[in-house]
């Protein structure tokens, strides 16, 4: 064997473990979900395998009558435009608190941040769950907030907080705010503070130094941070499940149902490449957006 | 907390050729037992168009003192007056004054120009104007060339001058300079001295340099202040602060020099015991028989052979330094002095190890420092 044989081989080794984990783990549950979006189904909810069928993309879009004509169905689309609302409202409620609350851990002494990054991973140590039914005591009808501010004389019929949008929103912002806060305090801990001293030196005021110096220098932070909140919230599962109580579904929700209740494989399957295609349009154009910005404050 | 002066009653004042005056300003970090005083009641006026360096030890207070005049540091008591305007309730945006920090701190997300027009940016200044102004310091730092580069991409050497020409731009009354030539070698820094120099004379600007190296300082200053332990030594040029040290550190922190203990035999009279009687030109009040030291420069001394009339010593060693050569000799009671000798000509007298010398110094050359307390 020549030694650039030998090298190849070698390389083939060491590379061969991550390849063979990538195989099996992405690319053939990809390629079968693929393949089962693309086959029919029969009518007691099993797969076809040997039948091709677009009849699952075409579901997304529309219904198919008793005669078989299609009628323009956008209630699947609804539940998507929902989601994608949802969890940009997400993203963005949890880049307005979470930016302050980064750059207020980047500004303490050594001792302090080792405690606030805690404090801030603090929720992962129960789980999802648990922390989204501990919102449901909060919220419902006779939970701590209703009571509270009834018992203080501010309402006197309980507010509708929980099954709605907005009890998924802030279950949401709050199950996925420390993956906006960490990432941006990463960039913001690095950050020469004599560089703020130095915008006030030049005599830009706080608004102006957080505006042209403090967030320049945050910004891949921040895209890592939304790019982290908004993926996961747009397939969020158990947040919308228990917060929304089945009223404010998710495409999580609906591609669960598919594979569960609704036993519609083709369509689950579908539903799940199309939230991927949205999820890489997306990044895609965020990426195309803010390249410069992010190749100039390396 | 935040005492002026004023608050005590007496007015604020400084005097009209004064760009900043500095007044009864002390800083405390810190609470308790770990409170330390960075600035003890330092007062100094520094005139317009001045050269004015901050010399000391680090830990001085010399950047404390810097960073109180930029506003960065709020003063424990006393208050800094800019141009006869006391400063103290003012951010560091509202002060009329730049700094050039130790490490530069140009914004790594600006190009060179965008560095240099952001202050002028800040204050509002018509578009054509920050262009053509930018256009200027760019030529005046000669880094025209420059311009559209990223932070990153230019040397250090270059940084440095971006940081200068970005301070300079807005034209402040006074330009702070925080050891801006400390992370330079040693080749580069000469040139910037150099540079440094001709910007503050053609600018006009008020130049507080802040320093360590006593070198910058001499051939820098039109005024230094010399700092220890959070005070202001003495103040005076260069010539003044070499020639004529009134403190023992500050003779003992510039250049090298001689210390002898010595007493006060009046009329200009010192003794040193066991040795004889030097003569010095300082006035001083001491009564006699006061203990005092006697500070003599190396190159201020004039050796010879041994003669009446002459202090006695032996030369203990011998050093070479090409355009000069030192020698170190003892004295009777065993103090050990240095001679710097200018070898002006190839025969330029000469001593070995062990010959007996006989030594003078010109009565306007010593130096008589009272013993500190501490």
């Amino acid at each position: 064997m020549t030694r650039a044989g030998k090298n190849t081989l070698f390389r083939a080794l060491l590379i061969g473990p991550a390849l063979l984990a990538i195989t099996c783990f992405m690319i053939v549950p990809l390629g079968l979900m693929a393949y089962i979006s693309f086959r029919g189904r029969d009518y007691s909810g099993g797969v076809l395998w040997d039948q091709f069928s677009t009849e699952a993309y075409v579901r997304l879009f529309f219904e198919r009558e008793l005669d078989g004509t299609l009628a323009l169905n956008l209630n699947y689309m609804f539940i998507i435009l929902r989601s994608v609302w949802l969890s940009f409202l997400t993203m963005v409620i949890s880049l307005a608190v979470g930016l302050p609350v980064a750059m207020f851990m980047a500004t303490r002494d050594r001792k302090w941040k080792a405690v606030l990054v805690f404090m801030v991973t603090l929720p992962f140590w129960t789980n999802l769950l648990v922390r989204n039914y501990a919102w449901i005591l909060l919220l419902r009808d006779h939970g701590t907030i209703n009571s509270t501010l009834m018992w203080l004389g501010i309402i006197s019929e309980p507010l509708p907080l929980l099954h709605n949008a907005f009890a998924v929103a802030v279950g949401l912002t709050y199950s996925f705010l420390p993956f906006m806060v960490l990432p941006i305090y990463s960039s913001l801990e690095k950050m020469d503070f004599r560089l703020v001293e130095a915008s006030f030196d030049l005599y830009a005021n706080r608004w102006q130094t957080i505006r042209r110096v403090i967030l320049p220098l945050a910004f891949p932070g921040i895209v890592a941070g939304c790019v982290l909140v908004f993926v996961p919230a747009l397939g969020a599962y158990i947040t919308p499940e228990l917060l929304g109580g089945g009223k404010t579904l998710m495409i999580g929700n609906l591609i669960g149902f598919q594979f569960g209740g609704a036993r519609n494989w083709p369509f689950g399957a579908a539903l799940g490449l199309f939230l991927l295609a949205l999820v890489l349009i997306s990044l895609g154009l965020y990426a195309r957006r803010y390249r410069g910005e992010l190749e100039g404050s390396q | 907390m935040n005492t002026s002066i004023q608050s005590d009653g007496e007015p604020l004042s400084a005097k009209d050729n004064c760009a900043v005056a500095v007044r009864s300003l002390s800083k405390v970090f810190g609470a308790g037992a770990n409170a330390f005083r960075a600035l003890d009641d330092v007062s100094v006026d520094i005139q317009k168009n001045e050269f004015f360096t901050l010399l000391g030890p680090s830990g001085c207070g010399k950047t404390t003192l810097l960073r109180l005049i930029a506003g960065f540091e709020q003063p424990s008591s006393g208050a800094v007056l800019l141009d006869g305007v006391d400063l103290s309730s003012k951010p560091p945006y509202q002060r009329p004054v730049n700094t050039v920090f130790q490490n530069y701190a140009l914004f790594p997300h600006m190009t060179v120009s965008e560095n240099i027009s952001f202050g002028l940016e800040m204050l509002g200044r018509p578009k054509d104007q920050i262009k053509s102004v930018t256009a200027d310091m760019l030529r005046l730092v000669r880094l025209e060339a420059m311009a559209d580069r990223r932070i990153t991409q230019i040397s250090g050497g270059q940084q440095q001058r971006v940081a200068l020409a970005r301070a300079l731009a807005p034209q402040p009354k006074v330009l702070l300079l925080d050891e801006p030539l400390s992370a330079l070698d040693l080749q580069l820094r000469k040139e910037m001295q150099l540079e440094l120099k001709r910007l503050q004379t053609d600018t006009g600007i008020t130049f507080v340099f802040v320093t360590h190296d006593q070198d910058e300082a001499l051939t820098m200053s039109d005024r230094i202040a010399v700092m220890n332990g959070g005070e202001i030594l003495q103040i005076g040029s260069p010539r003044e602060i070499y020639d004529k040290p009134q403190h023992r550190f500050v003779a003992g922190f510039i250049g090298e020099i001689n210390l002898l203990p010595a007493q006060t035999m009046g009329e200009g009279n010192y003794s040193i015991a066991g040795v004889g009687n030097l003569r010095s030109d300082d006035a001083s009040n001491l009564p006699t028989r006061a203990a005092v030291t006697l500070a003599v420069r190396p190159e201020r001394i004039a050796l010879s052979q041994p003669s009446a009339g002459k202090l006695p010593g032996v030369i203990s060693n011998v050093v070479y330094h090409g355009t000069d050569t030192i020698f170190h000799f003892k004295l009777a009671d065993g103090l050990e002095m240095r001679a710097r000798s200018q070898n002006n000509t190839a025969e330029s007298r000469s001593f070995a190890k062990g010959d007996d010398i006989g030594w003078s110094v010109d009565a306007s050359s010593v130096s008589v420092l009272a013993d500190d307390p501490s």
